[in-house]
């Protein structure tokens, strides 16, 4: 009985970890093939700050709060990517991603907000302007 | 953290941004634990106050070597994309087993017998005294261990200000004092307030000796809560 626990518990934190690890990739890297869409890249690596951390956050919010409607259709989207994933360096060698950074792509216009982003990671506003701002820029 | 912020973003001058720059590395919690490995090394000749003065000067030159050397590379028309890629995906990974062996070889509990190597190791376990190189090595290796936070600080923001014309590639070595200033002004403290312990006393060398093995000690610990942070927390 006790082997069966074991096993169980050993198969629920397994899956539990499997599927926090994969949460959103398989969706995000089919989303970052379509050129239609306005993508928010966040690209990290396994190993994170505070403020990297928060970054994500306050940016996903951020491309949240803004185009509801199109991240609903799907035109809009924000996509969280390691770069210790194979999946992931794939879409940052096409993108030329270097390391943390966030990036605003739509077709074949991008632009890199990773210095002022960094800088308003811990202000939800501030984030929110920079991403308008960028994504202003890559509709022109 | 935020005064430097405000700083930064309202600064027009890029010797300011780099320095602000630097300074944020060196404030910032995520390489704190490396910071503080380097205050102990850089202060284990304790009883003699100019020498740990010296010893950050070189260290912070051993920093000005890599963030230059990296920022040149990069600069002469090496791939942005894949120095950032290597050193932010790496740096931190190798800096784990580094801090473990260092601190093991200066405990003696490692004895590897190589060619040259063990010259090396009798440098790393500072009984030559003469030698300023393992401090500059340990410097410059300090550097290149780029954490997520420092990594985003220099390649994206102080490399592009850099290497955008060749006025800018004196920047790192700004960035460099910058990342020191609080390292050698800790060691300096440190010394000078545990110099007077140590006289009070008259056993400074035998202090000297249990400080060194503190500092060993504080390597194998700031080692091992890298390799907790990579594969625990991760």
């Amino acid at each position: 009985m006790k082997r069966v626990v074991l096993f169980l518990s050993i198969m629920v934190v397994g899956l539990g970890s499997y599927s926090c690890k994969n949460n959103g990739t398989p969706k995000d890297a089919a989303q970052a093939l379509n050129a239609s869409v306005v993508n928010v890249y966040y690209f990290h690596f396994t190993s994170r700050c505070a403020t990297c951390l928060a970054v994500e956050e306050n940016a996903r919010r951020a491309v949240e709060a803004l185009y509801p409607d199109e991240v609903n259709t799907g035109d809009y989207a924000f996509s969280s990517l390691n770069l210790d994933e194979a999946d992931a360096k794939a879409i940052a060698n096409e993108l030329k991603v270097g390391g943390q950074s966030l990036i605003i792509v739509h077709g074949k216009n991008r632009i890199d907000i990773t210095s002022t982003a960094w800088m308003a990671a811990h202000d939800p506003e501030k984030m929110k302007e920079e991403i308008r701002a960028g994504v202003d820029k890559v509709m022109l | 953290m935020e005064f430097l912020q405000n700083i930064l973003e309202n600064s027009q001058y890029s010797i300011v941004t780099a320095l602000i720059l630097g300074l944020m590395t060196a404030l910032s919690p995520c390489p704190l634990a490396t910071n503080i490995s380097a205050v102990g090394f850089i202060s284990r000749d304790i009883e003699n106050r100019n020498r740990v003065f010296v010893n950050g000067l070189i260290y912070t030159l051993g920093r000005a070597v890599s963030y230059t050397g990296l920022a040149l590379i990069i600069y002469f028309g090496a791939s942005q994309m894949n120095i950032s890629r290597l050193f932010q995906g790496w740096g931190e990974k190798l800096l784990a087993p580094l801090l473990i062996v260092i601190g093991l070889l200066m405990l003696d509990v490692l004895k590897i017998k190589f060619p040259g190597f063990s010259r090396l190791a009798e440098k790393i376990g500072s009984r030559d005294k003469g030698s300023y190189w393992s401090t500059l090595l340990l410097g410059m290796v300090f550097a290149l261990a780029f954490c997520p936070y420092s990594g985003v600080l220099y390649f994206a923001m102080l490399i592009p200000i850099t290497i955008a014309s060749a006025s800018g590639l004196y920047l790192p070595v700004v960035f460099a004092i910058a990342t020191g200033l609080p390292v050698i002004l800790f060691a300096w403290l440190l010394a000078y307030s545990v110099s007077s312990v140590g006289r009070v006393y008259d056993h400074v060398r035998a202090f000297e000796i249990w400080f060194r093995r503190v500092v060993a000690v504080l390597f194998i610990g700031v080692g091992l809560y890298y390799l907790i942070r990579l594969f625990v927390f991760a």
